[in-house]
C-alpha cells in the first residue's frame, strides 16, 4: 500500500489539494497499520514465549491404532471422594464448556454420569490453554488427566456432586462438528419445565431423526438399559424354571395370523412374507417335544395405525408351554415370570428408574404376587356397575380397558392383572373352547397400567376340531392345511403367549408413547434410521 | 278592544287510559285467592282422587313384593325356603353340623341384596390387611362364610411389602382349592398383605367407599355370614364389645391392658355366661379374642383366670383352628 502511494505522489506531483490530503491520509492509515502488525507479532511472539504448557493439550492426530498406550482410563461413574487427590485419566465427552477469564469450567458427561472439569490458569496451564478448552465444541471426545478433587459444596447440576476434577492435560481425541441438530440438555429437559420457564424441549420427531445425539441422553441411557434388563430377566426366570429358548424363521411361506398385515418380500421367484408371530412354529416345536419353548425375536406386523403403542416391527417375547391337565398351570407359569421380571426390575434396576422419573415422572409400578386373575364376567360387571353399556360377548374397546384398568387399581391397587375366560367369538380360530360353556375359550390377556400387553390362550391341538373351527370362522382351509397337519402326529395340549419388549417397558416406567422405547422405531411413517 | 272567551279550561286534562287492551290473566292467581275461591267445591273430589291414587299404588306395590317373591322361588333349584330370619324368634347362630350344599343356595339372593351389585357374577371382596399384624377375625369369620356360601379364597402379597411373608400367612385361608374357577363359587375372599396402618374392606368401588378398620371389617363379614342376633339389645352389647376390643385393648399399652382384663373378667365371671355374648357364641367373641392376641404378651401371662378359661373354650371352638395356627 505504501508503495503504491509513493507511486502515486511521485506521478502526480502537481495534484489538487484534496489529492495531497488524501495522499497525508493513506501514509497515517499505513504508518498505523504496520504499528500494529509490529505490536502483534511482538505480542504472539510474547505468547508463544509464556506457552509453558504447550504439550499439555491439543489436538493430537486421528487414532489410528498407532502404539497402544499404557493408561489406565477412569470410569466418571466411579470418580468419588476416596479418589480424592490422585491424578487420573478420563475419557469423556464434553457437555458444556464456558469460561470466566483465567478459569474454564467443563462438564464431562459419560453415559449416565457427568464430572465437572476445571481448567484454571496455575502452574501447569497455560491462558493459551484455558482459551483452547473453552473452543472445544460440545459432544468433542476427550483424553483429560487432572486431579480428583473434594469440594466443600455439593455440586447439584452433576451426578458426581462430592468431587471436581482440576485438569492438567486435555487432548481432543474426535471432535464434532460445531453446530448440532439437537441439544442435549435440552432433550433431557422434563415436560413442564418448559412451560414454566420458557425454555425449549425437543419433540419427538426431531428426537427420532438424530437419535444417536438423543440415544446420548442420560434418559435413553436407562430406558435402554432397563429395556435390556426386561430381555435379560425374561431369559433368566424362563431358563430357571426348564424352558428352552429356540429361534424360529422370520420369512414364511404363509401369512400365519389373518393374512391381511403381512410384509411381502421378493423371494427368487416367488413372494414370501415377513412372519406376525412365531405361533406356528413354537406350536410345531411343542409338537416336536420341546415342552416349554421361548423365543426372543422380531415381530413384523403392517398394521397401518399410527397410535401411541403401534409398531410395525418390534420385538416379541413369546412362551410356549405344554400343560397336564389344566392351562391354569401355563397362566400361573407365565404370570409368574412377569411377576418376577417386575421385581427383577424392581431391585436391580431401581438407577434407571430414578433417572427416567427425572425426566418422565410417573408412579411407581404395583402388583400382586401372586398376579390377580379375574374373570370375564366380572369384568364386564365391573364395567357396568361404572356405567358402560356393553355386550355380553363383545371385546373390551381400549377406552373400556383403561377404565377396567382403573378400577382394578382402585379396588386392588394392583398395575397388573390377568383377565380370563374370554368369550369365544372375539378370539382367533386356534382357540380352545371352554368345555361347559361354549360361548366362551380357555383364552386371557394380560394387561399392565389398563393397556394389553399378552393376548393367550389354550390351542386347540386336535386336528378335527382345528377344522371345524376354521371352517366356522370362514377360513380357506388350503391355506392352513400345515398348520393343521403339524397336530396329526400326536401333539400335547399346550398353551401360551408372547408380549411386546418394547410395549412392557413403556408401560413399567410410565411412559406414553411406544418410541421412546424403541431405539430405532419402524412405523408406518418412519423408515430411518 | 275584543275580549274573547277562553277556548281552553285551566282545568286539569282527563286522565288518559295508558291500556289499549285488557285480558284477563292466564296466571293461575296467587293461592289464597285460589284456594279460597276453588277449595270450596273442588275439595271432596281432589281429596277422593288422592285417595283412589293411594290405594293403587299401596296395591302395585303388594304385587311386586309377590312377584320378587316366586321369583326367588323360581330361582332357587331345591332345598327349604327360608327367607330372611323371622322376626321375633331368635334366629340360632350355632352352626349347622354339616354344611350341605343346599344351604349354599338360599343365600345367593340375600348376597346380592347386601353386597348391592348386579346378581350373576361372583362378588369379590378384598381385605387389606399389614403383615405385621394379621386381622384374625377376618380368618375366623371366613370359616363361618365357608359354611354359608361356597367361598373362593386367594392371598396375595403386594408389591410395597419388602420384608418377606410367612408362608403360614400365605396359606392362612386355608390350601388353595381344586377347583379354581371363579365362576363356579358365590363368594371370592382375597386377602392382599401389603404396607397400610389399618385393615380395610373393599366391595364395589364405583359406589361404595370402602370399610375401614378391623372392627369394622368383622362387623360386615359377620352381616354377611347372616348370624346376626335378632335380639337389639344383645345386638347393641355386641357392638359395644367389639369397641372395647378395637379401641381399649389393641391400642393399649400394659397398664391399660391390664385394666380392661379386668372388666372383661368381672364380665366372664357372672354366671351362665360361656361366651362374652351371653349365652351364644358371638362376633364380640371373635373380635376380642383377636384383640387379645394381637395386643401383644404371650399366650396366658397376665390374663385373669375367667379370661383365660374363655380365650381356651374360644380356641375350642371349630371355626378358630385356621386363625389359632397363625399365632
Amino acid at each position: 500500500m505504501s508503495d503504491a502511494a509513493a507511486a502515486a505522489s511521485e506521478e502526480g506531483q502537481a495534484t489538487s489539494k484534496k489529492g495531497l490530503k488524501k495522499q497525508q491520509k493513506e501514509a497515517e492509515k499505513a504508518a498505523k497499520k504496520a504499528e500494529k502488525q509490529a505490536q502483534a507479532a511482538a505480542g504472539q511472539q510474547g505468547s508463544e514465549e509464556e506457552d509453558y504448557a504447550k504439550d499439555h493439550y491439543g489436538v493430537p492426530p486421528m487414532i489410528q491404532s498407532q502404539e497402544r498406550v499404557d493408561r489406565v482410563l477412569v470410569r466418571v461413574e466411579e470418580l468419588a471422594v476416596k479418589n480424592a487427590d490422585q491424578k487420573l485419566w478420563v475419557r469423556a465427552r464434553v457437555h458444556t464448556s464456558r469460561s470466566k477469564g483465567k478459569q474454564c469450567f467443563l462438564v464431562l458427561r459419560q453415559q449416565q454420569f457427568n464430572v465437572q472439569g476445571i481448567v484454571a490458569v496455575g502452574q501447569n496451564v497455560s491462558k493459551q490453554m484455558v482459551k483452547f478448552a473453552a473452543s472445544i465444541n460440545k459432544e468433542s471426545i476427550v483424553d483429560v488427566e487432572g486431579f480428583v478433587r473434594k469440594v466443600d459444596q455439593k455440586i447439584e447440576s452433576c451426578t458426581q456432586q462430592d468431587v471436581e476434577l482440576h485438569i492438567e492435560q486435555i487432548f481432543v481425541v474426535s471432535m464434532s462438528d460445531p453446530k448440532l441438530p439437537l441439544q442435549l440438555d435440552d432433550a433431557t429437559r422434563p415436560e413442564n419445565d418448559k412451560e414454566e420457564d420458557g425454555r425449549a424441549t425437543v419433540n419427538q420427531d426431531t428426537r427420532l431423526d438424530n437419535r444417536i445425539l438423543d440415544l446420548r441422553t442420560t434418559t435413553s441411557q436407562a430406558i435402554f438399559r432397563l429395556q435390556a434388563g426386561v430381555c435379560h430377566l425374561f431369559r433368566e426366570t424362563l431358563i430357571n424354571k426348564g424352558f428352552v429358548e429356540i429361534q424360529t424363521p422370520k420369512i414364511i411361506s404363509a401369512a400365519s395370523e389373518g393374512g391381511a398385515n403381512v410384509f411381502t418380500v421378493t423371494y427368487f421367484k416367488t413372494n414370501a412374507y415377513l412372519a406376525q408371530s412365531p405361533q406356528l412354529y413354537k406350536q410345531m416345536c411343542i409338537s416336536g417335544d420341546f415342552e416349554k419353548v421361548f423365543c426372543i425375536g422380531p415381530v413384523f406386523r403392517a398394521e397401518d395405525s399410527n397410535t401411541h403403542r403401534h409398531l410395525t416391527e418390534f420385538v416379541g417375547l413369546d412362551i410356549e408351554m405344554a400343560f397336564n391337565y389344566h392351562y391354569h398351570e401355563v397362566v400361573e407359569s407365565i404370570g409368574d415370570t412377569l411377576v418376577q421380571i417386575f421385581k427383577g426390575l424392581q431391585t436391580r434396576y431401581q438407577t434407571e428408574i430414578q433417572t427416567v422419573g427425572r425426566q418422565y415422572p410417573a408412579e411407581p409400578f404395583k402388583f400382586l404376587e401372586p398376579s390377580l386373575r379375574l374373570e370375564f364376567p366380572e369384568a364386564l360387571a365391573m364395567l357396568r356397575e361404572a356405567g358402560v353399556e356393553m355386550g355380553d360377548e363383545e371385546d373390551l374397546s381400549t377406552p373400556n380397558e383403561k377404565l377396567l384398568g382403573r378400577l382394578v387399581k382402585q379396588k386392588y391397587d394392583t398395575d397388573f392383572f390377568i383377565l380370563d375366560k374370554y368369550p369365544l367369538a372375539v378370539r382367533p380360530f386356534y382357540t380352545m373352547p371352554d368345555h361347559r360353556d361354549p360361548k366362551t375359550s380357555n383364552s386371557y390377556d394380560m394387561f399392565m397400567r389398563g393397556e394389553e400387553i399378552l393376548s393367550g390362550a389354550q390351542r386347540v391341538h386336535d386336528p378335527e376340531l382345528l377344522t371345524e373351527r376354521a371352517r366356522h370362522h370362514g377360513i380357506d382351509l388350503e391355506k392352513i392345511k400345515a398348520y393343521i397337519d403339524s397336530f396329526r402326529y400326536g401333539a400335547p395340549p399346550h398353551a401360551g403367549g408372547g408380549i411386546g419388549l418394547e410395549r412392557v417397558t413403556m408401560l413399567y416406567l410410565g411412559l406414553h408413547n411406544v418410541r421412546q422405547t424403541s431405539m430405532f422405531p419402524r412405523d408406518p411413517k418412519r423408515l430411518t434410521p | 278592544m275584543y275580549k274573547v272567551k277562553p277556548f281552553y279550561s285551566s282545568a286539569p286534562l282527563e286522565d288518559l287510559p295508558g291500556c289499549m287492551y285488557r285480558l284477563p290473566g292466564v296466571h293461575a292467581a296467587p293461592p289464597g285467592v285460589a284456594a279460597a275461591a276453588a277449595s270450596q267445591g273442588e275439595d271432596a273430589t281432589l281429596l277422593e282422587l288422592e285417595q283412589r291414587q293411594e290405594a293403587m299404588l299401596r296395591r302395585l306395590h303388594k304385587l311386586r313384593d309377590e312377584v320378587d317373591d316366586l321369583a326367588r322361588a323360581v330361582l332357587v333349584p331345591s332345598g327349604p325356603q327360608s327367607s330372611a330370619p323371622a322376626a321375633g324368634a331368635s334366629s340360632s347362630p350355632q352352626l349347622p353340623s354339616c354344611p350341605a350344599h343346599h344351604h349354599h343356595h338360599q343365600h345367593v339372593g340375600q348376597l346380592d341384596t347386601i353386597l348391592g351389585m348386579g346378581g350373576g357374577v361372583v362378588h369379590d371382596i378384598v381385605v387389606v390387611a399389614s403383615p405385621a399384624r394379621p386381622p384374625l377375625s377376618v380368618i375366623v369369620l371366613h370359616e363361618l362364610l365357608r359354611h354359608r356360601y361356597r367361598v373362593l379364597t386367594a392371598v396375595h402379597v403386594h408389591s410395597n411389602v419388602t420384608a418377606p411373608v410367612p408362608p403360614a400367612l400365605r396359606l392362612c385361608l386355608g390350601p388353595p382349592s381344586a377347583n379354581d374357577s371363579r365362576s363356579d363359587h358365590q363368594l371370592v375372599l382375597t386377602i392382599i398383605w401389603k404396607d397400610v396402618p389399618r385393615p380395610e374392606l373393599r366391595v364395589d368401588v364405583t359406589h361404595a367407599c370402602p370399610v375401614l378398620g378391623e372392627g369394622n371389617v368383622a362387623r360386615f363379614l359377620w352381616a354377611l355370614a347372616g348370624a346376626t342376633r335378632s335380639d337389639p339389645v344383645a345386638r347393641t352389647q355386641d357392638d359395644a364389645w367389639v369397641d372395647v376390643a378395637m379401641l381399649q385393648l389393641l391400642p393399649a399399652g400394659p397398664k391399660e391392658r391390664a385394666s380392661v382384663l379386668k372388666v372383661l373378667n368381672a364380665e366372664l365371671g357372672r354366671p351362665g355366661r360361656p361366651w362374652l355374648g351371653g349365652a351364644e357364641f358371638s362376633l364380640a367373641d371373635i373380635v376380642m379374642w383377636s384383640a387379645l392376641a394381637q395386643s401383644g404378651g404371650p399366650a396366658a401371662v397376665g390374663v385373669p383366670p375367667h379370661v383365660a378359661h374363655w380365650r381356651l373354650v374360644c380356641e375350642a371352638h371349630p371355626t378358630f383352628q385356621t386363625a389359632k395356627g397363625l399365632l
